[in-house]
């Protein structure tokens, strides 16, 4: 978060403690592709993302009178969207889901960053074990540091990198795997 | 820099809000307003119903407390009007069998025949 929006962040909750009901549009602009962004990256899934991003936003609503700042209103809001996440991963297990492991990968021959890639790439971070998930997306989408992920997280700071490590060396493994399969098929 | 490492950050680019996130958020936090001051409503009946309930149960409760009151208090009186009345009659019976008695040895005492002198 640059300085310039801390700072109209900061003025929108002294606005908002003033009773400007306007403030908190402003907060929801500001924060709602970190939000839509960390759920939508989490389940893979654009329509649970939305349900799952208004509710942290609804939560927010009847919180405001718990945010100090603008950087504990952003710790606020990555705590409960990675709460909220859980909730949403709780209830969607009830439902039958297939597994990324049966879903045919498309050939892919080269590492080159292009679309197909990122996108095989979201998938397989959807595809992680939800902790790590939560790890890699506080760290490669919102650039966070392990310190903060271990607060956000509520966990030690060596289990952030234990899981990071883990994290990247799955994805390494399965992109190493796709690419092996798209380089077989090129060569058939 | 590792190139995984870029990947990732590539693919986990922050995206915007689908469109009309903010509208239909704001729809949401209207109806569950609605829905809290609907319901802070039916709590307000419920109290208010709940007062006059509890109003009419305290003026009934008083009412008998001071019916039995009275009673107690009518009872201890004509308990302490037996007391003083049954005090007379045993002071009349007292006052009456002494002068009975006084009587009685007046009485013997003419009957008992003089001494000859």
């Amino acid at each position: 978060m640059t300085e310039q929006t801390t700072e109209r962040m900061e003025h929108a909750l002294a606005r908002l403690a003033r009773g400007d009901g306007s403030a908190f549009t402003e907060i929801v602009r500001e924060h709602q592709a970190m939000v839509f962004s960390m759920a939508y990256h989490f389940l893979h899934d654009a329509g649970l993302a939305e349900e799952t991003a208004q509710e942290v936003f609804l939560r927010l609503h009847r919180n405001l009178g718990d945010i100090r700042s603008a950087a504990h209103l952003r710790l606020w809001l990555r705590k409960v969207t990675n709460r909220c996440l859980i909730d949403t991963l709780r209830r969607q297990s009830a439902r039958p889901q297939v597994s990324l492991e049966d879903v045919a990968e498309p050939v892919e021959p080269t590492l080159a960053s292009d679309p197909m890639l990122s996108e095989r790439l979201r998938r397989l971070v959807a595809s992680l074990p939800e902790d790590s998930r939560a790890v890699v997306i506080l760290r490669f989408q919102e650039e966070v540091g392990l310190a903060e992920i271990a607060e956000i997280l509520d966990i030690p700071i060596n289990t952030v990198k234990s899981r990071l490590q883990r994290a990247l060396d799955t994805l390494r493994g399965k992109l190493a795997a796709v690419m092996e399969a798209g380089k077989h098929e090129s060569l058939g | 820099m590792n190139p995984l490492d870029d990947e990732l950050r590539s693919a986990l680019k922050r995206r915007p809000a689908p469109e009309g996130f903010e509208a239909r958020l704001m729809a949401r936090i209207a109806a569950s307003q609605g829905q809290r001051e609907e319901h802070r409503g039916g709590l307000l009946r419920w109290l208010l119903a709940s007062r006059l309930a509890w109003a009419a149960t305290t003026a009934i409760a008083c009412l008998l407390i001071f019916a039995g009151v009275y009673r107690h208090r009518q009872i201890q009186r004509e308990r302490i009007q037996g007391e003083i009345a049954k005090a007379q009659v045993m002071k009349a019976l007292h006052i009456a069998s002494t002068k009975l008695n006084v009587a009685l040895q007046k009485a013997h005492a003419i009957e008992r025949p003089l001494p000859e002198t």
